[in-house]
């Protein structure tokens, strides 16, 4: 049946009934029995054919976290505290990827029996660099801690703005408005010198 | 910028955005006036949202995504590969990089071949890519690139290799014309080379210029064995025939053999193909079929002779000649049948012998590579007089019988063996099938019902998900990333189709298997039980939030057929109908919202089945017209041992017309609540297999307050045990969260916190209720997102947590119901947890000011004093009641108990001793453990495992369960 070939890690289940404050260290805790699998299952999305545009980040959180914390058998009653979650160990889990992307890569002069038909093309858009947008967001959160959570949501999270509303508890409109200056805020944080 | 200034920064940019571009700057001058420093700080930001374009648009995982399709796996330089040590990048290609590499235990160095990520999502082709890197490994010859090891990274298989110092082939043909013997050295080191390899059955598939690499001594060296399969599939922009699931291989434009083009087995003569595709170039100085288009090109292998050698290169010796355009041959049985024969034809060539000409033909060829394993023998079941007689009447039904007596027994699985599949009836009713793990490996079993013991079906090691062949004599299963299906009877198991990460599968009465390949973003596809190709089934659409289809279960008709639509939205997650020939049919099919598949059981030709889904820990049981294709609305429960009534007990079962066979509602996932004496005797459960936590005794000593989880809700409600009498009552009833209960000094009321309700995330609550059940007193806000934590002695204030910015902070909030707060402990790293001494002289916390939970006493009268206490890390703090001990929790998770001496007004903290209790766990969210007001008894919490199930029940009957 359903339930049975993906079985409620224990220990996530139990921490994340007893989570439902938003406390940071139960999440703390919570990462590293996700970490891994939720690592490695975004590498397969990365890695995966993205032809089609259908294909959303949103699915591939759902589903990691559907599988992993059991949550479709368990009938979630608050989404939003699921949308949080998910936007959040997602933001974690990128912006490592990103960071050992991000690695220093130098060539050496030696033999090259691979062809070289790649480039690295220099990004132009600054969101290229999730270190970089997860620093500057800290910083943003240090100001304004909900701008900082709508752009977790939106960004990393991959929810609409509906669902950023409901996961937030605030109107669509206010979402909207720290999406807005949020947006703003980090572009400049991260083109100013 | 202080809130003020960030406030109206705020606004003023939000109703500037609200006007038309042109007259945003305009409205910023007016409303900031003479504040020239918001002036600039709202202007600069209009400047970025004007530039921002797409910034931020898409979600991370996508523009990750983007990023990292521009580039390639990245390594660096120190970074560890197992053994390895990455040096420096030597290349990267379209599929792969190459590092250079130090072998730490062998000291020397290695080239490591890693795969683009993106090349590495089927997990199919990556089991082939090292498997195939396995077996070039085990080719040592002086002509192949040595293989040293492959390995994992990050899921990412990667090749362990020798490392060459030269060029390739290549590059070498770019450079400048080749010497006779240059040519004939390098040709008849490939062969060589390829000798070696075909005598193993290994072939290259996709030898061409690019994997010849010249070493700098000019020897020959093939490279990518094992590698060519999996590059060829993946390397759309050489290739003209794209793979299918099941895996056509094609190797590189230009090199490919006719056969190989057009899709056929290929063998060793493929490669010997392309080996006289590159002696042309070598010799020819151009290639024999390169046209403009890869199309062209491909059209020009299939259908033209490339002009004879001899006609570009005069000095060509004749017999070698003779030689390419015999390996260009179209068809293979006209070609060298092997590539020894090549090397010695080139052998003969470098002696200038006479010989030479009379090229040598072999007396037979070499055997083909055969996929022997592919041979499966059905055998027939074995005869069926063993059976009983009720049996008989399961396998046989008919329409008009009357209802099978009910029978119920439990299949108990052999020692050592747990169940790791529903068990799977037979479409005869006379065999179950499962999965059965030891301590390391999925098996298939099939028991026959009149067996004593089920067989282990050989080589299904991996198996998952089995499910019947109509005839009821083969299984299909997922099983390393392929579908497979395998004899009952015997013989080796059959790959189907790829499948990376299958969720089920339905074999139909014509022969047509549908499948859910993939865990992620997956629709069902279709197959023949034969092999062939593999085509949508049903179509998804990830848009709609839906992520899965899976479980199929084909409906009598062997054109329609169910399935479970995994969705992140409620509506959407449900039981579907689809047809096989229309696979567009079934996005708007919903049968009906179910949070599991349903399992069809009917009997063969009657116009009307059962459909059976899990719901909520009972497994219901609804009726579909197989004609009509309709289900009925109500759902019948079958109505036995409901003891493990909640979503959190699954059942795994599968029915045929007259047998149902199911796992009981297995073990929740929970806990016990267990008390010990202080010395570790006298251990006693006081309530098992629950959810629950934070058990709080009342200062009387005489009841226990806990959170316990709302079994079929899943939600945390406030329960009161009466220790004397064993009695529990349930104080809260809301649909909130409520959690973390502290009792007023005079055991009659209890405080805690109500979590956020849904789609009101943020709010906190505070509520004091009574502990006797009858109703809740007040209920008032928080400073923020708390929870109590003690209640002083005096009564009058809960001591509570308030997360804030720097972490948490420790805050008094009066009882009396008016909510005035005032902080503690507000010092800028996080306090917690905090409990006021007795004598309320003394506050105990856990301060994370060094990094690490420390519990730490303040002094709450006189000078702010702070004394860490428990030296090594510890959490959870409580004040024995006479104030005379404190325990905590050590980073070991044991419990800890430090004696507080008294002299007057001093007051020293002694050594922390651990008391001989069981580990109570550290870094739990608030404090999972309590100790009795006499301080003799510790109540805590021990988890359950959680275990697979051993034993299945199996129904006779059933239909006579829903009258």
């Amino acid at each position: 049946m359903e339930p049975h070939d993906e079985p409620a890690t224990g220990d996530v289940t139990s921490l994340l009934r007893i989570w439902s404050d938003g406390d940071e260290r139960a999440f703390d805790r919570l990462i590293p029995l996700v970490y891994d699998e939720l690592h490695r299952m975004a590498m397969r999305y990365l890695a995966g054919e993205r032809s089609n545009a259908s294909l959303q980040a949103t699915g591939l959180v759902n589903e990691v976290c559907l599988r992993l914390l059991g949550w479709d058998q368990v009938r979630w009653q608050n989404r939003g505290h699921f949308f949080g979650v998910s936007a959040q160990m997602m933001r974690r889990v990128l912006v490592d990827i990103a960071r050992h992307r991000r690695a220093d890569r130098r060539g050496g002069p030696a033999v090259v029996h691979v062809p070289l038909d790649r480039v690295d093309v220099a990004q132009s858009v600054p969101d290229a660099d999730l270190v970089a947008v997860d620093d500057a967001l800290e910083r943003l959160a240090t100001h304004d801690p909900r701008k900082a959570r709508v752009v977790e949501l939106r960004f990393f999270g991959g929810l609409s703005m509906d669902e950023t509303a409901q996961a937030l508890g605030v109107s669509v409109r206010t979402v909207h408005n720290d999406w807005i200056f949020a947006r703003a805020w980090l572009y400049r944080a991260l083109t100013e010198k | 910028m202080n809130l003020d200034r960030w406030q109206q920064l705020d606004r003023m940019f939000i109703d500037a955005v609200q006007l038309p571009p042109d007259a945003r700057p305009t409205f910023i001058e007016r409303a900031c006036g003479e504040d020239v420093a918001l002036r600039t700080e709202a202007l600069s930001l209009l400047v970025a949202d004007n530039a921002s374009g797409e910034f931020l648009t898409k979600p991370a995982l996508e523009r990750l995504a983007e990023v990292m399709a521009g580039d390639g796996w990245s390594l660096s330089a120190g970074d560890h590969l197992g053994a390895y040590t990455i040096v420096r990048m030597l290349g990267s290609g379209g599929c792969g990089e190459v590092w250079r590499a130090r072998d730490d235990r062998l000291n020397r160095d290695v080239a490591i071949k890693i795969l683009l990520p993106r090349f590495s999502t089927d997990t199919g082709r990556v089991r082939r890519f090292t498997d195939e890197a396995r077996t070039a490994g085990a080719l040592n010859h002086s002509n192949i690139l040595t293989v040293y090891d492959v390995g994992e990274h990050q899921g990412i298989p990667y090749l362990v290799s020798e490392c060459l110092e030269g060029q390739s082939l290549r590059q070498r043909l770019e450079s400048g014309p080749l010497a006779l013997d240059e040519v004939i050295g390098i040709a008849l080191g490939i062969a060589r080379g390829l000798s070696a390899a075909h005598s193993r059955g290994i072939v290259h598939r996709d030898l061409k210029p690019e994997n010849a690499f010249l070493k700098a001594d000019g020897i020959p060296k093939i490279l990518d064995f094992g590698l060519a399969k999996l590059q060829a599939s993946i390397d759309d922009e050489k290739t003209a025939i794209s793979h299918t699931m099941t895996g056509v291989i094609v190797g590189t434009a230009g090199y490919m053999a006719p056969e190989q083009i057009k899709g056929e087995q290929v063998d060793a003569r493929a490669d010997l193909f392309a080996l006289g595709v590159m002696l042309y170039e070598m010799v020819g100085g151009r290639h024999p079929f390169k046209c403009k288009s890869t199309f062209e090109t491909l059209h020009s292998v299939l259908t033209t002779d490339p002009p004879d050698v001899a006609s570009l290169n005069g000095d060509v010796p004749l017999p070698l000649a003779r030689i390419v355009t015999r390996l260009l041959k179209k068809d293979r049985e006209a070609r060298f049948q092997s590539a020894a024969d090549v090397a010695w034809a080139l052998e003969q060539v470098r002696h200038l012998d006479e010989k030479a000409t009379a090229i040598h033909r072999p007396d037979k060829a070499m055997p083909r590579w055969k996929e022997r394993w592919l041979l499966w023998v059905a055998t027939p079941l074995a005869a069926a007089g063993v059976l009983f007689g009720i049996w008989r009447m399961v396998a046989t039904p008919h329409v008009e019988s009357p209802p099978i007596p009910l029978t119920q027994f439990t299949w108990t699985l052999p020692t050592g063996i747990s169940l790791n599949s529903q068990p799977v009836v037979s479409p005869d009713g006379q065999s179950i099938a499962f999965v059965g793990t030891d301590a390391t490996t999925n098996r298939l079993l099939v028991r026959r019902l009149g067996s004593l013991e089920p067989t282990v079906i050989a080589g299904t090691e991996g198996a998952k998900q089995p499910f019947w062949s109509p005839d009821s004599r083969s299984l299909g299963f997922f099983a390393l990333g392929r579908l497979m299906k395998v004899a009952v009877a015997g013989g080796a198991p059959v790959s189907i189709a790829d499948a990376p990460d299958g969720r089920g599968g339905s074999w139909g009465p014509s022969g047509t298997i549908v499948f859910s390949p993939d865990l992620v973003l997956s629709g069902l596809f279709r197959v023949s039980a034969d092999g062939g190709p593999v085509e949508p089934a049903t179509l998804l659409d990830a848009s709609t939030g839906d992520n899965s289809h899976r479980w199929p279960a084909f409906l009598p008709d062997g054109v329609h057929f169910l399935y479970f639509n995994r969705s992140s939205v409620d509506e959407r997650r449900g039981v579907y109908l689809g047809r096989i020939d229309n696979p567009a049919s079934s996005s708007n099919s919903l049968l009906f919202r179910s949070e599991s598949e349903a399992i069809y059981a009917g009997e063969p030709g009657a116009s009307e089945g059962s459909l059976f889904v899990v719901s909520n820990g009972r497994i219901e049981v609804r009726r579909i017209d197989t004609t009509r294709l309709t289900v009925a609305a109500d759902a019948r429960t079958i109505g036995f041992n409901s003891a493990g009534n909640t979503p959190y007990h699954p059942i795994m079962l599968s029915a045929s017309a007259g047998l149902l066979a199911f796992t009981s509602p297995s073990v929740p996932y929970g806990n016990k609540l267990e008390s010990i004496d202080r010395s570790g005797e006298d251990e006693r459960v006081l309530s098992e297999a629950q959810s629950q936590g934070w058990p709080r005794v009342s200062p009387d000593g005489r009841r226990l307050a806990r959170v316990r989880i709302d079994a079929t809700r899943g939600n945390p409600d406030i329960w009161v045990d009466d220790l004397d009498r064993g009695a529990h009552v349930r104080i809260t009833t809301s649909p909130e969260p409520d959690m973390l209960p502290v009792w007023s000094p005079d055991s009659r009321r209890l405080a805690f916190a109500i979590g956020r309700p849904p789609g009101r995330p943020g709010t906190r609550m505070l509520s004091i209720a009574n502990a006797d059940g009858s109703g809740v007193l007040r209920t008032f806000p928080c400073p923020g997102e708390c929870y109590p934590t003690d209640w002083t002695s005096d009564g009058l204030e809960l001591i509570i947590n308030v997360r804030d910015a720097h972490g948490g902070d420790v805050w008094a909030v009066t009882a009396s119901g008016t909510g005035v707060a005032r902080p503690l402990l507000n010092a800028p790293f996080t306090e917690r947890d905090a409990r006021v001494s007795p004598d309320r002289r003394w506050i105990a916390y856990v301060s994370e000011e060094s990094g690490r939970p420390e519990v730490s006493v303040r002094n709450l009268s006189g000078a702010p004093t702070r004394v860490v206490v428990s030296g090594a890390g510890g959490d959870q703090p409580v004040w024995s009641r006479d104030g005379s001990a404190l325990f905590f929790v050590n980073p070991q998770g044991l419990l800890q108990s430090i004696p507080v001496l008294r002299n007057g007004d001093a007051v020293t903290f002694g050594l922390p001793a651990a008391l001989k209790v069981p580990a109570i766990g550290f870094g739990h969210f608030g404090t999972q453990y309590d100790v009795s007001p006499d301080g003799r008894r510790i109540y805590f919490l021990v988890q359950n495992p959680q275990e697979a199930p051993r034993e299945f029940n199996v129904i006779m009957g059933w239909r006579s369960l829903l009258k």
